[in-house]
């Protein structure tokens, strides 16, 4: 077990350098990303109040208390792309990457109803690489955006029904621009430029979970802080340093456990539009998503005794707008759970299947002007978790 | 166990294959106009300082041997003679040597005489006949009464046929120490020298490299001279010295130009960078082998060389570059590629200096007027980074 983990830790963590091809990374920050586990994404994104033994801490630190053994979640998702940009007409490329890596990891502490939680996510990130001519001039392009939020709490339950969490993150990333232009009727054809901005901060999430036999109620908080700017040219660094402050979250949820049902809400908001960076134009952000899961049990004969076969099903549907500059999006999500390692304790893999579209206009990068541009995307995702045996 | 992880990777790899990953190459059937990307711009660097280091060294004879006067010192050529004497009496010894070319003279009277001294071709000067011993006449020790004079005004590239039997006689009792020639007119100008080739000259075909004919009866045979120098009277010349008077291009003459590199950004790129100037048709062809009429043949090239330290004891080079220099009809200047030096001076804030191809090889010398340098660069791509948000 412990070798496999590391194994999906890797491909992870590989993963994680690279992102989907999109026009978004020449605006803003690039892709805004979803933010949760498969489970929840499966569930329309809407993971704030999903407790039970197999939701994460990702959204929600409070939710984590529900754990007595050591818990490990670790995900990726990959998105395919059909892009339809009006700037280019007649011109609807496709791209395919990773895009949202994460682990999460809940370790129990002796000390009954407190745990600690430790977990990686990227909110923000995309790159694009262009090759086109301009005149004479051939020129590739790369640009790279992300932030990364490395975070570490802890969870406490407060009374039986209540509990509460409360983690530092550290925000780390960069935006990579390189612009390469050959033209051979120069002696020094080739012209190689490379902006760098390095981001670092340190921020704060909280979180309180209500649980009851029907009806459990989260929230989640984001207090905004500062991320430090540090900015080099072709590996040489110019000061001074700069800073913008990324907005305060703050997302509500609820999940209700009728019978075999576990039914899930969420909104979410963030005020993206307060942000002054590099003179993008951002908007405030807000997501509404639903979401239900099922506890399938599907009857099978084993040496003529009647057995039942498992299998959690769930479907969702989110419906966002912001970020990006007149910004829409929405997302029909579905999923199930597996349970492919029977000799690992409370070991399952969980898929994610969604549809969906991203619409925003878009700042041409060119010329300027701005256009429609809209992303239909397929996103498979895969999650794998697991309570340590050896703990307890 | 294994078996699951295999099928669940054989079905991720399915999945994650999907989607075209790369760079997104923008149609070529449309034309792009980048307005970020800068385009090339052309201007002058000021020339902010000028002068000659000058260094006083004697030039090593290499492919030329040089008799007359250049860079205000005469020039002696030394030749070794084989030791062949017929035993005819009555045989004739021809001296043969190839002109190359009359450098400001159409004819010049020389004597031939034998040495008196042991000489060491590679450590012979004007004042010592090898390392730590002196000529007892500086410039050579000869026998004028076993000398014979000649008037040389055949036309370039010939070959010339010298009696030189008196110095015969002379070895016929003494030892052979080889010959010297020397220019017999008074020069008052300079350059006033014929060039004669050498052993050393690879271009020359056999029977145009120099040496002694024997006649004897109907027999003739030939003996290739096979060492040869050339010194010069440098005594009157500074040992170091950075000369603001001069600007003059020659082995031991380096001319030194400061830029102003004040208009330019250390983050855009020079894509092009080219000296002119003004110089000597005839020089330039006999001593850089540019000929203006076919521009096109020039061989030789010129270094142009980063100046790491301007005190004239210890002045010392950094990087260098060489190209073919080139002519510019319609400004009737000569031109020469600087790109790679000027990129590294630039960078490193120091001046330029120009070096002929064989670096104190030659005793050549050659003024330049007007010289200027002339850049294409390219402003940086992100130029909004002027207008970036500093949070103090």
């Amino acid at each position: 077990m412990k070798r496999l983990f590391l194994i999906l830790t890797l491909c992870v963590f590989t993963a994680a350098g690279l992102s989907a091809g999109s026009f978004l990374a020449l605006n803003s920050f690039g892709k805004y990303n979803l933010q949760g586990d498969i489970r929840s994404f499966s569930m329309g994104v809407s993971g704030v109040a999903l407790s039970d033994n197999y939701n994460t801490s990702l959204a929600n630190p409070a939710t984590a208390t529900g754990k007595d053994r050591i818990y490990i979640n670790i995900g990726e998702t990959y998105s395919s792309l059909s892009i339809d940009y009006e700037r280019f007409t007649g011109f609807d490329p496709s791209s395919g990457d990773f895009d949202t890596p994460y682990l999460n990891i809940i370790f129990p502490l002796p000390l009954k109803g407190t745990v600690l939680t430790a977990s990686y996510y990227s909110p923000v990130n995309s790159m694009i690489e262009l090759h086109y001519a301009n005149g004479t001039e051939q020129v590739e392009e790369v640009h790279q955006k992300n932030i990364n939020f490395a975070e570490f709490g802890a969870a406490y339950e407060l009374l039986p029904s209540l509990s509460v969490g409360a983690g530092a993150l550290y925000a780390f990333g960069n935006e990579r621009n390189e612009y390469t232009i050959i033209d051979e009727n120069y002696t020094e054809e080739t012209t190689y430029n490379k902006w760098k901005y390095t981001y670092s901060g340190i921020g704060f999430h909280t979180g309180a979970f209500y649980r009851s036999e029907i009806a459990n109620v989260g929230v989640s908080y984001f207090p905004a802080f500062d991320i430090t700017v540090s900015r080099s040219f072709n590996d040489e660094r110019i000061d001074p340093e700069t800073s913008f402050t990324y907005p305060a979250q703050l997302t509500f949820g609820f999940s209700l456990t009728p019978g075999e049902f576990t039914l899930t809400g969420e909104w979410t908001s963030i005020d993206w539009s307060e942000i002054d960076y590099n003179g993008y134009d951002l908007e405030k952000m807000s997501r509404l998503s639903f979401g239900a899961e099922y506890d399938l049990k599907i009857p099978y004969k084993r040496h003529g005794n009647l057995k039942t076969f498992d299998i959690p099903v769930r479907a969702g549907f989110y419906t966002q707008k912001g970020f990006y500059e007149d910004g829409k999006e929405w997302g029909l999500t579905g999923g199930f759970s597996l349970f492919p390692f029977k000799n690992v304790s409370g070991a399952r893999m969980d898929i994610l299947l969604s549809y969906g579209q991203r619409n925003a206009l878009l700042e041409d990068s060119f010329q300027g002007g701005i256009y429609d541009y809209k992303e239909n995307f397929f996103t498979f995702g895969v999650s794998f978790s697991a309570t340590d045996k050896w703990y307890k | 166990m294994r078996k699951s992880i295999f099928i669940i990777l054989i079905i991720m790899s399915a999945l994650f294959g999907c989607g075209k990953k790369g760079p997104i190459e923008l149609p070529t059937s449309e034309s792009y106009i980048n307005d970020n990307l800068q385009p090339p711009m052309e201007m002058d660097l000021t020339v902010t300082r000028s002068y000659t280091h000058v260094i006083r060294f004697d030039p090593v004879l290499n492919q030329e041997g040089w008799v007359g006067r250049a860079q205000g010192t005469e020039i002696r050529l030394l030749y070794n003679a084989p030791a062949e004497v017929a035993d005819d009496p009555d045989a004739v010894y021809t001296l043969r040597l190839h002109l190359l070319y009359k450098m400001g003279l159409s004819s010049l009277n020389v004597t031939i005489a034998p040495l008196t001294t042991d000489w060491d071709s590679s450590s012979v000067t004007w004042e010592e006949a090898s390392e730590d011993t002196p000529w007892t006449t500086p410039g050579g020790d000869y026998d004028p009464a076993h000398a014979v004079t000649a008037t040389v005004s055949e036309a370039e590239d010939s070959l010339l046929s010298i009696d030189i039997t008196p110095l015969f006689d002379y070895w016929a009792e003494n030892e052979n120490h080889g010959f010297i020639i020397i220019a017999n007119d008074f020069l008052l100008t300079d350059p006033a020298h014929l060039a004669f080739s050498t052993p050393y000259n690879n271009d020359d075909e056999t029977d145009e490299k120099p040496a002694i004919v024997i006649t004897s009866g109907e027999t003739t045979t030939t003996e290739l001279i096979t060492s040869s120098d050339h010194i010069s009277d440098l005594s009157a010349r500074p040992e170091y010295i950075n000369d603001p008077t001069l600007f003059t291009l020659g082995d031991g003459y380096v001319p030194v130009l400061a830029l102003d590199y004040s208009p330019l950004d250390y983050k855009w790129e020079i894509l092009e960078a080219t000296l002119s100037f003004t110089a000597d048709p005839v020089l330039m062809k006999y001593y850089f082998g540019l000929d203006i009429t076919v521009p096109e043949e020039a061989e030789e090239k010129i270094y142009c060389y980063t100046v790491e330290n301007e005190d004239p004891t210890d002045f010392t080079f950094d990087k260098y570059g060489s190209t073919v220099p080139g002519y510019d009809e319609a400004t009737s200047r000569f031109t020469l590629d600087i790109t790679g030096s000027l990129r590294h001076a630039f960078e490193n804030n120091q001046p330029i200096g120009l070096l002929p191809p064989h670096y104190r090889n030659q005793l050549r010398e050659m003024a330049i007027t007007d010289a200027a340098v002339h850049i294409v660069y390219r402003r940086n791509i992100e130029e909004y980074e002027e207008d970036f948000e500093v949070t103090e």
